[in-house]
């Protein structure tokens, strides 16, 4: 996947690496820690997250934990340790089979979204809690392509202290990954949330990360409007398809709301920066 | 401009909200700035506080009789100090200032006047605005102090001109932004790019040293963008930053200021008549006075 060279989504790639790395490491510290947990699923995102991780923390302060389900690509986990391996960071993989089995077990009319979703958020219990024995932040690997549809499970793959990889396009990540020298096997594979045999994120979505970002960066970074858009030679059922991904899928990207009682309500007028005291 | 200044540009870090910890940072930057032979140090915008404080504002505003400024104070007996805090004035307004300390007093403050209300920014919501431009003497020349987005209404560089600055020294606590690579290959902050272009041209049009000491380090997911510089009158980079955190020291010298006043008398033909008659007349048209 690449962008022509005129492409606004080009990206200064070692800048963009200094400043991530500073961002991880003086966040973590900001918590009095300096180490870093995440999930490695053998795809892009969490392979450029943990390149980033093993720079700012060393290698040794990074725990990478790759968490298959038996449906799951045997490929995923054998590019995750390709991956782990090249960064020299700790490596377990952890099963999570049996208690996503046992819980089906109970739920048998249970949908591939709703045992996606609860595959998503079990990893994310998985990985708080190893956070919790290995003194060190969880890590997100959401981009910002995938933030913007709504492209993830909220409290699930969405769920982390803090992500670097937010306010880069999915198109701008594989520029970051060849910078970083990432195996070629990740590189090269089509996107996938690996939930069953075959799944690729584009056939699913049913567009291209390299349309959808073009879009994006019109739509969002320009403010362009749909005449404005459509002149761009964008496709207009597209564009009325992506905003309303974009809005149906605001309440992902907001802490839960709370109803108003008093003068102080929480991040209504109770302000305070989250390095508060750090 | 009266004589040459040694200036060392204290491009730091804070700690958000910790005025305690980040007042032993400034010590311990102007002592080594001292050691550099500095006469005068600069830090960035709200460096005894941090930037993103929200609703910490009113929990860190300093009055003037604080110890803490009184500390500041006492180490300008050595060098002097350029520093930025809350100041809490009588009236408990809340403003973002940036002081001049010289010979153990506080010679000058400038409250940031153009509060940055758009975007990421949410000034206007916790800080009081200012309504003074001038400038003052310091020991050696004419100069005022700017915050960051003054610096981008060309009409506060401008005053200062008027008032007759040599010397503009700008705080800031700009954020990085802007990360696409340069159609020639050549690449760099945006953020960082628009601040050099505003900074030389406001040094050139104006036919002052311009000293920009911005912060570095990382709050609330935003990285601060560094690349403090100093532009000579002319408007050429005499010294340019990266990224990271330092202490960099540099000499100031009347002589090239005189030379371009000499060759391009700006100030000389400044037609103050002009611009106040017309300002008057723009102003009465747009608004009811």
């Amino acid at each position: 996947m690449s962008v022509s060279s005129s492409s606004p989504l080009l990206i200064d790639a070692p800048l963009v690496e200094w400043i991530l790395v500073s961002f991880l490491r003086e966040e973590v510290a900001s918590a009095g820690l300096a180490r870093a947990v995440l999930g490695l699923s053998g795809g892009i995102d969490s392979a450029v997250a943990c390149a980033l991780a093993a720079r700012a923390f060393g290698p040794d302060n990074v725990l990478a934990l790759c968490l298959p389900y038996r449906s799951s690509d045997p490929a995923s986990e054998r590019d995750a340790r390709a991956v782990a391996g090249a960064l020299g960071v700790r490596y377990e993989v952890v099963e999570i089979t049996a208690q996503i089995d046992a819980y089906f077990a109970t739920q048998p009319a249970a949908d591939s979204l709703r045992r996606g979703n609860k595959m998503a958020r079990e990893r994310m219990t998985i990985l708080y809690d190893r956070s919790a024995e290995f003194r060190g932040l969880v890590v997100g690997t959401s981009n910002k392509t995938e933030l913007l549809l709504g492209y993830g499970t909220l409290f699930g793959d969405m769920a982390s202290a803090i992500n670097p990889l937010g306010d880069l396009y999915k198109t701008q990540i594989f520029q970051l990954a060849r910078h970083l020298d990432l195996p070629a096997a990740v590189i090269g594979k089509p996107p996938s949330a690996d939930l069953w045999q075959g799944q690729t994120d584009e056939a699913e979505m049913g567009f291209t990360y390299e349309a959808v970002d073009r879009l994006l960066w019109g739509l969002v970074e320009q403010r362009l409007s749909d005449a404005e858009l459509a002149a761009a030679g964008h496709d207009a059922a597209l564009v009325a398809r992506v905003r309303r991904m974009i809005v149906r899928s605001q309440f992902k990207r907001r802490m839960p709301i709370i109803a108003k009682l008093t003068d102080r309500t929480i991040n209504q007028d109770f302000r305070y920066p989250r390095d508060w005291g750090a | 401009m009266e004589a040459p200044v040694t200036v060392s540009l204290a491009q730091c870090d804070a700690v958000l909200g910790d005025v305690g910890r980040n007042l032993e940072t400034h010590l311990q930057l102007i002592a080594q700035a001292r050691g550099q032979g500095a006469g005068l140090v600069v830090f960035p915008e709200l460096s005894l506080t941090g930037y993103m404080l929200r609703d910490l504002t009113s929990e860190v505003g300093l009055r003037r009789d604080d110890p803490r400024l009184a500390r500041l104070a006492e180490a300008s007996r050595e060098v002097d100090v350029v520093a930025g805090w809350i100041d809490e004035s009588p009236e408990h307004g809340l403003f973002n200032a940036a002081g001049y300390f010289h010979a153990g007093r506080l010679l000058h403050v400038h409250h940031k006047v153009y509060l940055v209300n758009y975007g990421m920014f949410e000034e206007r919501r916790y800080w009081a605005a200012g309504d003074q431009v001038a400038a003052f003497e310091a020991p050696f020349g004419r100069t005022g102090l700017l915050v960051c987005e003054d610096v981008w209404h060309p009409s506060t560089s401008y005053l200062l001109f008027a008032d007759r600055a040599d010397v503009i020294i700008v705080c800031s606590c700009s954020p990085a932004r802007g990360v696409q690579a340069g159609s020639d290959g050549q690449a760099g902050l945006g953020s960082t790019q628009a601040w050099d272009q505003a900074l030389r041209q406001q040094s050139s049009a104006f036919n002052v040293y311009s000293i920009y000491v911005n912060r570095c380090g990382v709050e609330d997911g935003t990285t601060f963008s560094g690349n403090s510089r100093v532009i000579d009158p002319a408007g050429h980079t005499l010294a340019a930053l990266g990224l990271a955190p330092e202490l960099r020291t540099l000499t100031l010298d009347p002589a090239p200021l005189r030379r371009r006043r000499a060759a391009v008398p700006l100030l000389r033909d400044e037609r103050l008549d002009v611009t106040l008659g017309n300002l008057e007349r723009i102003a009465r048209e747009r608004f009811v006075l």
